[in-house]
């Protein structure tokens, strides 16, 4: 079996942070941060964590940007939940070099995106070899989950929520899959999460207050207080 | 020449009537009156009675009336005839003498009831000094509030009546709904409830209204007043436990044994007839209106009733007859018609289902006869008290039915007569039931769970207020605005069907499980003696439309049921066989309508459904089950159709089952056969009530004492062929013969598991079973969330949840 410490250094500094919640009160619970211990144990447990109450499709763009531009030694993979939605994303990343085309999958810094039904495209080659250190979904209107295609003889024809499921699945490592995010503008408590679990094959949620979502390498003070000695004040008179 | 005398010469002079059972005269028994002088009641009273009953109260008047003043909650369970509704009558004029805001709330099950005592009610104020002058002054003083009354009229009701005459389904619906809009003065000054006929509050209805009378209780202790209640009935078995069940207060008893009626001779017959019972028992019922006296003929069932009455009555002679028949459906004027009819003796024979069977004043009856025998204790001794009323003679006869239950009293009279009334059911923990009273005293609570008041509601609503905190029920009910339109109080299944003729006039109402069996499109549907064909029905608009019909033919409806096995419970496994308890789906459906002559010959039919949906009925009852092996193994035995002596099994079963369990109404369960989806071939008895109410379960613990009563009817019964009659396993609607040689066979087989195999065990558990479980829901401990069931994490927050140390 994995230990948290394996996987300790694919996680230099919590990428991702935001409030942890409790769902119907909004009640706070400390702070999420996609950390090495942390997504060792959404990892095992199969613990998804639902980001609530995200800004919009433009309101997004920069928070990726931020992660796309961390310094880290994996890959955290994005599936947008509809074409439009990728288009706008592959427009405000503006890839030099690339064709005006929306490719299946296309990677900026440590972010790789794709659609959930081109999740299949992302493979060794589009990650350059690198681990993947979660999987995302930007769903703005929590509706991924219903969506299965199911045909008339009951068999999913283009079951979005399973090919995200398959695609952390392929990725599992003795045992630990990557961390599952939810980025959406919905409230958890405005919806009915329990009912989400199945569909992408999960056995909880954590849920977060997307409206605090911080992303990227965390600023120096914050940094450091986190830390457990504090950094001496600078020029501040005494 | 007497009552009894010229009944036993018209008995004695038909041929075809073989006298079975023929027990002594009762004798006339003077009553034991206690004087007026001793009564607590207020002086006015007493001085009415002084007038009315010189002689003062029966000895049972005066103990009930004298525990209901001292404020002690009481039921009476005396004798038909014996005075019963003067013990509630007499306490509320008593309260109106001392407190000129008292109110009163009389609750009868039947709205005839209602109105019968209203008109009693009335003239008995007319009467009492002081209370005569306010009648004068305030004449809604005394007044009806149900469906029959005019909305123009419920107004003046509401805010004038200090006594008010309902039924539970009306005190449901539109006085607890509205207490503190409409009724606060009413519910604030109530001093008395009185119910009538509590025996009639069984099954289904009667788990109803113990919830609605626990509201009630409720609602008054918000207005601060907090009513004496009495109860009355000739027919119950246990009254006290029975009460207290209903009320969730404490009673005294007033039984037999303070009886100080007078009570007329009274005679019982048995006779058995060669021909048809229901030819028998129109023939006599005939003869003896023919002779001048008063006869009510109790019928099986409506079309029953309906049939006999067409074939005495020509249709032109109809109006000018005195035959009737009365039974529900039928529109209040028909009813108060032929009422008045019966007191006056224009009308003399009446051809009735149980309608008339509880305390109407309908007059003088000479005779009853029951075609066919009732269906309970109850029914039987309330069918009996019509006759010799108030001191006067009387006579009953009862025909035994072509089925194995009547069969086997026939035999054995005796144990008939001697036994007791049936128990009355009550399941206060029917889940469905219990969360729609909770959402309705929620709703009188201001809709607000903690304001709800508990401790009158009772442990099972307390159960149902506990899960609903866990989370753990989420029922629609609980999110309705008006949880009080879902509740069926009668039947807890879907709203009744009005009959419209082809000029756009309403004769009646009928419910759909009647619908189907009666009244599917192009039935023909017999209504007071005329006939109708029905045209189509409007769902949607719950109307039938029916249009006039002048052929004598009459049609047969062929249902087909199928039973899904939904959860077994609690299971007796023997290897061959399985005895099991369990909940059940039962849908029953229209398979085809045929129409036949009055000769028997079919003359039309029409396949299919005829646009019927099917009547489903969620249920619990009792199965037995074949395994494969063994069914392989029996059915070479069994001759050529091997299902013939399973129907026959289920025939016996569903007939004997009250002797095994008590007496029991056979309206409130039934029985099938059919093969589970593991292949086995399995006889079902299941209660004919929505949920259940734990009646049938009683076969799971005395299956074995079933079996040998099945076994013994069929080696006993007297007919020579081996297709049997319709006293053992005869079936008048079974397609295929059956066979007694193959369904002793059968049920030998079974006895042999059951007696030489020792059985494994097993019970489940229902969610509801462990909700109503004391055991303190748990919570999480990070967010404080209160956890349902056994979960890994909590729903809330995702943190996972500690596992239970184990004891």
């Amino acid at each position: 079996m994995l230990k948290a410490s394996d996987i300790d250094h694919l996680y230099p500094f919590p990428a991702i942070r935001c409030r942890r919640i409790v769902r119907d009160t909004e009640r706070r619970l400390g702070d999420f941060r996609l950390d090495g211990s942390t997504a060792f144990a959404l990892g095992t447990d199969n613990i998804g964590v639902f980001l609530g109450g995200c800004k919009e499709v433009d309101g997004m763009i920069d928070p990726f940007r931020n992660l796309s531009e961390a310094d880290l030694p994996g890959q955290i993979v994005i599936a947008l939940s509809t074409n439009a939605i990728a288009d706008e994303f592959y427009d405000a990343f503006s890839i030099e070099g690339s064709g005006r085309t929306r490719p299946a999958a296309w990677t900026k810094g440590a972010v790789t995106f794709t659609t959930p039904e081109r999740l299949r495209t992302v493979d060794e080659f589009t990650l350059e070899g690198r681990p993947v250190l979660a999987v995302g979904l930007v769903d703005p209107r929590c509706s991924v989950y219903r969506a299965r295609g199911w045909t008339s003889s009951g068999y999913g024809r283009n079951d979005r929520p399973q090919h995200l499921a398959k695609f952390r699945a392929a990725h599992e490592r003795e045992g630990w899959r990557p961390p599952f995010l939810l980025f959406t503008t919905r409230p958890a408590k405005s919806v009915s999460p329990n009912q989400m679990l199945a569909p992408y094959s999960l056995d909880a949620w954590w849920f977060a207050d997307g409206r605090h979502l911080r992303t990227g390498a965390p600023p120096a003070s914050r940094d450091a207080r986190s830390t457990e000695t504090p950094p001496e004040p600078v020029g501040v008179a005494c | 020449m007497s009552v009894i005398d010229r009944v036993a010469d018209i008995i004695a002079a038909d041929p075809g009537l073989n006298v079975a059972f023929d027990p002594p005269v009762e004798p006339y028994r003077p009553g034991t009156s206690v004087p007026l002088e001793q009564s607590p009641l207020h002086p006015r009273v007493c001085s009415y009675l002084e007038k009315r009953f010189p002689e003062g109260l029966f000895t049972h008047q005066h103990l009930a009336i004298s525990t209901v003043l001292r404020g002690e909650n009481a039921v009476v369970a005396t004798r038909t005839s014996s005075g019963k509704s003067l013990i509630y009558s007499l306490p509320l004029f008593d309260a109106l003498c001392r407190d000129g805001d008292a109110t009163a709330l009389f609750l009868y099950p039947q709205k005839a009831l209602a109105n019968d005592q209203l008109l009693k009610l009335r003239t008995m104020a007319d009467e009492i000094e002081g209370v005569a002058a306010r009648h004068s002054e305030n004449p809604r003083l005394i007044s009806r509030y149900d469906g029959a009354v005019a909305q123009n009229d419920r107004k003046p009701v509401r805010e004038h009546a200090q006594v008010i005459l309902s039924n539970p389904d009306m005190l449901h619906m539109g006085m607890l709904q509205y207490h503190s809009s409409n009724w606060s003065r009413f519910f604030a000054n109530l001093r008395l409830v009185a119910i009538d006929e509590c025996h009639e509050y069984r099954g289904v209805f009667g788990t109803n209204v113990a919830y609605i009378l626990r509201r009630l209780r409720q609602i008054c202790r918000m207005h601060g007043s907090a009513p004496t209640f009495v109860a009355t009935s000739a027919t119950v078995q246990d009254p006290q436990s029975h009460m207290e069940k209903l009320t969730g207060l404490n009673f005294t008893t007033i039984g037999p044994e303070h009886d100080g009626s007078r009570q007329g001779r009274r005679k019982f017959w048995m006779v058995r007839s060669e021909d048809h019972f229901y030819d028998a028992g129109r023939r006599l019922a005939k003869a003896l209106a023919d002779k001048g006296l008063t006869v009510l003929a109790f019928c099986p069932s409506r079309v029953a009733a309906e049939r006999m009455f067409v074939r005495t009555v020509k249709p032109e002679d109809i109006e000018s007859s005195f035959v009737r028949v009365y039974r529900s459906g039928l529109s209040p004027e028909q009813r108060e018609e032929i009422e008045q009819g019966l007191r006056t003796r224009d009308v003399r024979l009446v051809f009735s289902t149980s309608a008339l069977e509880l305390g109407i004043d309908i007059g003088e009856i000479d005779v009853v006869v029951c075609i066919g025998l009732p269906h309970t204790m109850m029914s039987l001794w309330q069918r009996a008290g019509r006759a010799a009323r108030g001191g006067r003679e009387g006579a009953t006869v009862f025909l035994p039915a072509d089925t194995p239950i009547d069969g086997y009293y026939s035999n054995h009279p005796e144990e008939l007569f001697g036994r007791d009334h049936e128990p009355l059911v009550l399941n206060l923990h029917n889940q469905r039931i219990a969360c729609q009273q909770y959402a309705c005293a929620v709703q009188e609570s201001g809709r607000d769970d903690s304001q709800i008041d508990i401790e009158t509601l009772g442990p099972e609503l307390e159960a149902v207020q506990r899960a609903r905190t866990a989370g753990d029920l989420n029922d629609d009910i609980f999110y309705c605005s008006e949880p009080h339109v879902e509740v069926n109080v009668r039947s807890g299944g879907e709203r009744s069907y009005k009959l419209v003729t082809g000029d756009d006039v309403e004769i009646g109402e009928i419910d759909y499980f009647h619908l189907l069996r009666e009244c599917y499109p192009n039935a023909i549907y017999r209504h007071g003696g005329a006939s109708y064909r029905v045209l189509n029905i409007i769902r949607g608009r719950r109307l039938v439309r029916l249009g006039r019909e002048f052929s004598r033919n009459d049609t047969v409806p062929h249902l087909q049921r199928k039973i899904r096995l939904k959860q077994q419970h609690r299971a007796a496994d023997y290897g061959d066989v399985r005895v099991a308890t369990a909940s059940l789906d039962v849908t029953e459906f229209l398979v085809s309508v045929s129409e036949k002559s009055p000769s028997g010959e079919t003359v039309n039919t029409w396949p299919g459904s005829s646009g019927m949906s099917a009547y489903r009925l969620p249920t619990e009852g009792t199965m037995l089950a074949f395994s494969q092996s063994f069914w392989n193994r029996l059915s070479p035995q069994l001759g050529e159709k091997p299902q013939a002596a399973l129907a026959a099994v289920e025939r016996l079963f569903s007939g004997l089952f009250p002797t095994i369990t008590g007496p029991c109404d056979t309206g409130d369960y039934s029985s099938a056969v059919d093969r589970l989806v593991t292949d086995e071939n399995a006889v079902f008895l299941f209660d004919a009530v929505y949920d259940g109410v734990d009646l049938t379960s009683a076969a799971f613990e005395r299956m074995n004492e079933l079996v040998a009563k099945a076994l013994e009817r069929v080696e006993h019964c007297s007919c020579p062929t081996d297709a049997g009659c319709f006293r053992c396993i005869a079936n008048p609607v079974a397609e295929e013969p059956s066979s007694k040689r193959a369904t002793a066979i059968l049920l030998n087989a079974v006895q042999e598991v059951l007696t030489s195999t020792t059985p494994k065990q097993t019970a489940t558990e229902t969610d509801w079973e462990r909700s109503l479980q004391s055991e303190p829901p748990r919570s999480c401990e990070t967010c404080g969330h209160l956890l349902s069931g056994s979960p890994k994490f909590c729903s809330e927050c995702g943190t996972r949840v500690e596992e239970p140390a184990a004891c």
